[in-house]
């Protein structure tokens, strides 16, 4: 089994098999979609497991590795693969997709077929995002992706689904149409030295650039990635688009997509770029901007009348924590901030299901309808309170490991904004406990809430992995980290390494920059 | 090989457009007004017959032209027989393949049955060939008005429409206009190198770069103004909206694709390949007619509420994109304007065709409300239109998003940054109103009494399909399509440069 295992076509396998389920679910009588659904993700999650075990913790290069001429004369490929940045994205993915169907059981009970089909097609843009090496390919994944979310938003979403499903796309679009100029300007330029065009992630990452087209570059990639972040200030889509969207959509969006940037940050931002990277200016800029998304969203957190407005911003201030421990350009800080983004997918997404679940029995987000119902759904509320604890950092669960090595990363080398960062941790707080507390906790006083029914079976099968992840990355986070250091080693001395070297002279290649 | 067979696809289009003609003069035609059963019955046939008539010459005049890949003529001869006649033939003929497969059920709903229709459209088919084929200034222009001619009478094809009859006055009066300028500038320019051989004049250029020659400049501005008009670049479009609207939708889809793909490659030949050497003359103006021609349409789109009106201003601002690849006036340049071309025409003619469909009888259902809901009640109509959306957005994975890189590439290769930049940029305006014919059809809800399109009948599915097909292998395999672009360029002459005739023209 492992010999069969221990083939390439894992990778392609989950990429493919979405896409296969998707067609299925829209063919399939309409009562039949979920199960297809569910089936789908299932198997995907299963197969994607044993790439945990047999994943090389030795190995900082890419694993796994496929490519496959695709377009020759433009020096494309089918080229994918995984290495330790990616390895916890893609089960990340894996982990979420079957928790996000199954939480839609309920939920959603007009037009399913469409609603799983896009669900699936949206899975196979997530896993290719992650094991693209090929820019290409890349980009074809990262733009497929936004149509089927585009859909769920404004098919299946609240009041104002519209508004927020053009925000989500005009915004994410601005950034991938930018980027897009800047890698064909990287292709261009490896034409330029070796006389043939690559989209190749190899090829690219050899490449030797000037500082200012570094930086130019580096520009075009970086809004894609800040807006997809979201970096404070390109985060205002965020909020819209996670209470309009269905509760699945939500926790795809917290989950998964928004890693994406950091993501991007990682596999090609810093690489591709190391003399702009490490530019202090860009390196201050980042580091601010994270500084204030954590501190800002705790704030306007704090103020939400709206749970799941409230959640979506704690996303933007836990994205500011990984960013600061991206850009602290340290080993600890890279390997929390992938921790991070782990556990901000699990605790978020966790905290948007239950919420979809209060939703369900209660059609309302408001945290003000609420109060007292630990008294009427025990177990809910212990979820809640657990998820919430998570959410904020405390010892024992995931989310204190994820930001203590951020902080510590950080401080290594820029310890007053570490010192800054760390008040973060104390806000948010202040925003999570008093809506836990006015939502669980104070009087029952509204006859609705008496009769809320605790969570049935199916969710509580949804929280117990969950819960379990939580609890097991808190106390024992080694697995997880051992599996991304010898990347992110490598990643951090390719950087150091490469900015040291970069060429004085420009060659008159410079002037073809990617942004303006 | 004769010389008249370098004519092969053009004769049998021709003759088959007189076959039409000829056969309406001896089949009494149907009273107006007394069309009972039989009569209509008989209508009917003959349409049929008309179409397949029309269908089958393009697809032997399709054949012919492949043919005569292999073929090359004399360098000075005055018709091109290389690979980039060829892909300009591939891309025209299956355009028009593809519009006349689909205007049937269109002609059949409108009741237009007169046999002018399918003559004109082989006689305009002609007149694009000769013009994208031509070597000769002269010839050039004989091309260019006898496809200019035949389109002004489609466009007012539905007399009782008096939209139609406006829009083909001003579609008239502006082209007229514009092919005064084309002969002035052909005047002209046989006064900078006394000949009209595009060749000859080629070589006259590259022998003596006179920046400063009047003549030439001023012989060059006025050509390139008239092709301006003709493809639609901002600021000599406004006829374009007008016309487009006016038109019945089929003659519109036509105009978009055959009629703008001729003009514009014919253009980018005598442009790219045979003023080549005077490229400081036209570089600059082109630059700013590739960037108004990529800004203007796309914000004036943004606020319209007819989908035919909208597609209108989105096929203006597609010659914009094209023009970038003028601006690059390279090999690359030229395959990857070849490319979008195609892409382009296939994706227009499939939307247009959905448009009609959608419109119903009079074309009453056009306007963006309509679509409220349509997606759900047509689903496969709806998710043709989505492709096609997504490709004229430019999104993968459509052949619309290789074109479009395509076209990237040759700008950041010629180092066009800031055309590149104001490409990328235009298509995120041109999304917004994309997205909102989808979100017409998919987020909102159909009023009660909407009106369902019927269902399409096999043959319009048929085609509608293959054109999904076309775009999402053009999006996803598009290497042998990439390498045929190519090549076709590869033996397009440089300026200068002797070809080989294989053939000496026989006395």
């Amino acid at each position: 089994m492992m010999a069969l295992y221990d083939g390439h076509w894992i990778l392609t396998a989950l990429v493919l098999l979405p896409l296969v389920g998707g067609a299925a679910c829209l063919v399939v009588p309409e009562a039949r979609a979920k199960t297809v659904a569910l089936a789908t993700t299932l198997v995907l999650f299963a197969l994607s497991l044993p790439l945990f075990w047999t994943f090389d913790t030795a190995e900082p290069g890419f694993q796994n590795l496929v490519s496959i001429p695709w377009i020759e004369a433009w020096g494309i490929s089918y080229a994918v693969g995984l290495d330790g940045i990616s390895i916890l994205m893609i089960l990340l993915t894996t982990f979420t997709m079957p928790l996000a169907v199954a939480g839609s059981f309920s939920y959603i009970r007009r037009r399913e077929r469409a609603f799983y089909a896009m669900l699936l097609f949206l899975t196979t843009g997530m896993i290719g995002v992650f094991v693209a090496l090929d820019l290409f390919l890349f980009y074809v994944f990262w733009e497929i992706m936004l149509i089927p979310m585009y859909f769920l938003i404004g098919v299946w979403g609240g009041e104002r689904r519209i508004y927020s499903a053009v925000k989500f796309f005009l915004y994410t679009a601005v950034g991938s149409l930018l980027m897009l100029v800047a890698i064909v300007t990287l292709a261009w330029i490896f034409q330029d030295g070796s006389g043939a065009w690559s989209f190749a992630y190899e090829d690219l990452v050899s490449l030797e650039l000037a500082r200012r087209a570094q930086l130019w570059l580096f520009a075009g990639f970086a809004l894609a990635f800040a807006i997809k972040v979201p970096l404070f200030p390109f985060h205002t889509w965020l909020p819209d688009a996670h209470v309009e969207a269905p509760t699945a959509g939500s926790v795809i969006l917290a989950g998964v997509l928004l890693k994406m940037g950091v993501y991007g940050f990682l596999r090609f931002g810093l690489p591709f770029f190391p003399a702009a990277a490490t530019d202090p200016v860009v390196v201050n800029a980042m580091l601010v901007l994270g500084l204030i998304g954590i501190l800002y969203a705790a704030w306007v957190a704090a103020v939400q009348p709206d749970a799941k407005k409230l959640i979506a911003y704690t996303s933007v201030a836990h994205l500011g924590f990984v960013v600061l421990g991206v850009f602290g350009l340290t080993t600890q800080g890279i390997e929390g901030g992938i921790l991070q983004m782990v556990n901000h997918g699990i605790s978020t997404g966790a905290l948007f299901l239950l919420i979809g679940m209060l939703y369900e029995r209660r059609h309302s987000r408001e945290i003000a309808d609420f109060g007292g119902i630990a008294k009427v759904m025990p177990v809910f509320a212990f979820a809640l309170v657990v998820v919430a604890l998570s959410s904020v950092g405390l010892p024992g669960t995931n989310g204190f490991v994820g930001e203590f090595l951020i902080l510590v990363g950080t401080f290594r080398t820029h310890p007053w904004i570490a010192a800054i960062a760390t008040t973060g941790v104390i806000f948010a707080a202040c925003y999570m406990l008093p809506m836990v507390q006015r939502v669980l906790f104070n009087r029952l006083d509204r006859e609705e809430n008496r009769t809320l029914t605790d969570v049935n079976r199916r969710e509580r099968l949804i929280l117990a992995p969950l819960l379990a992840l939580i609890l097991l990355i808190g106390v024992w986070p080694g697995p997880f980290l051992n599996r991304t250091r010898a990347s992110v080693e490598a990643l951090i001395e390719h950087v150091e390494a490469r900015s040291a070297s970069v060429p004085a002279a420009e060659p008159p290649s410079v002037d073809a920059g990617g942004g303006e | 090989m004769s010389n008249w067979v370098a004519l092969l696809p053009e004769v049998i289009l021709s003759l088959a457009a007189m076959f039409i003609l000829m056969r309406d003069a001896f089949v009494r035609p149907v009273q107006a007004g007394a069309g009972g059963a039989a009569g209509g019955g008989r209508d009917d046939r003959r349409m049929s017959v008309d179409c397949l008539v029309t269908l089958y010459s393009i697809a032997g005049a399709l054949i012919a032209s492949l043919w005569l890949m292999d073929a090359s003529a004399a360098p000075d001869a005055m018709i091109a027989l290389d690979g980039f006649r060829v892909a300009a033939d591939v891309i025209l003929l299956g355009g028009a393949l593809l519009v006349v497969s689909l205007s049937r059920d269109y002609l059949d709903r409108e009741g237009l049955r007169s046999p002018e229709f399918h003559a004109l459209i082989l006689l305009a088919l002609v007149g694009m060939m000769v013009l994208v084929a031509a070597r000769d200034l002269i010839l050039l222009f004989v091309g260019l008005e006898l496809m200019s001619i035949s389109v002004y009478v489609l466009t007012g094809f539905v007399r009782k429409n008096p939209r139609s009859s406006e829009a083909s006055l001003k579609y008239f009066i502006v082209g007229a206009f514009a092919s005064a300028f084309v002969v002035y500038g052909i005047a002209l320019l046989y006064g900078a190198t006394g000949t009209t051989r595009l060749a000859t004049a080629a070589e006259v250029i590259a022998a003596a770069p006179a920046g400063g020659d009047l003549l030439l400049v001023a012989g060059i501005g006025l050509l390139l103004i008239g092709f301006a008009f003709k493809i639609a670049a901002v600021p000599f479009h406004m006829w374009a909206p007008d016309a487009y609207d006016g038109a019945p939708t089929p003659v519109t889809s036509f105009m978009a694709t055959g009629v703008k793909a001729a003009a514009f490659i014919a253009l980018l030949r005598v442009l790219t390949v045979d003023l080549g050497g005077a490229a400081q003359v036209w570089k600059g103006a082109v630059w700013w007619l590739a960037i108004l021609t990529m800004i203007v349409p796309n914000l004036v789109a943004l606020s319209q509420q007819d989908v035919k009106r909208m597609l209108a201003y989105s096929s203006v601002a597609h010659a914009g994109y094209l023009l970038v690849g003028v601006v690059a006036a390279s090999e690359l340049g030229r395959s990857a304007s070849l490319f979008y071309l195609a892409a382009y025409t296939v994706v227009t003619a499939g939307s247009f065709a959905v448009v009609f469909h959608v419109a119903g009888r009079g074309d009453r259902n056009q306007r963006v409300r309509d679509y409220r809901g349509l997606g759900w009640r047509r689903p496969v109509l709806g998710a043709a239109l989505l492709i096609f959306l997504l490709s004229l957005a430019g999104f993968p994975p459509t052949a619309g998003f290789v074109g479009k890189l395509y076209l990237l590439r040759a700008a950041v290769d010629a180092g066009e940054t800031s055309l590149a930049v104001t490409l990328v940029l235009t298509s995120l305006v041109a999304y917004y109103y994309y997205l909102r014919v989808v979100w017409k059809m998919y987020f909102e809800a159909a009023p009660e009494d909407a009106h369902t399109p019927p269902s399409p009948k096999a043959g319009f599915s048929l085609v509608i399909g293959t054109c999904v097909a076309l775009i999402l292998l053009g999006g996803l395999f598009p290497g042998r399509i990439i390498d045929r672009a190519r090549d076709a360029l590869a033996d397009a002459p440089a300026p200068g440069m002797v070809v080989q005739a294989e053939d000496p023209p026989s006395p």
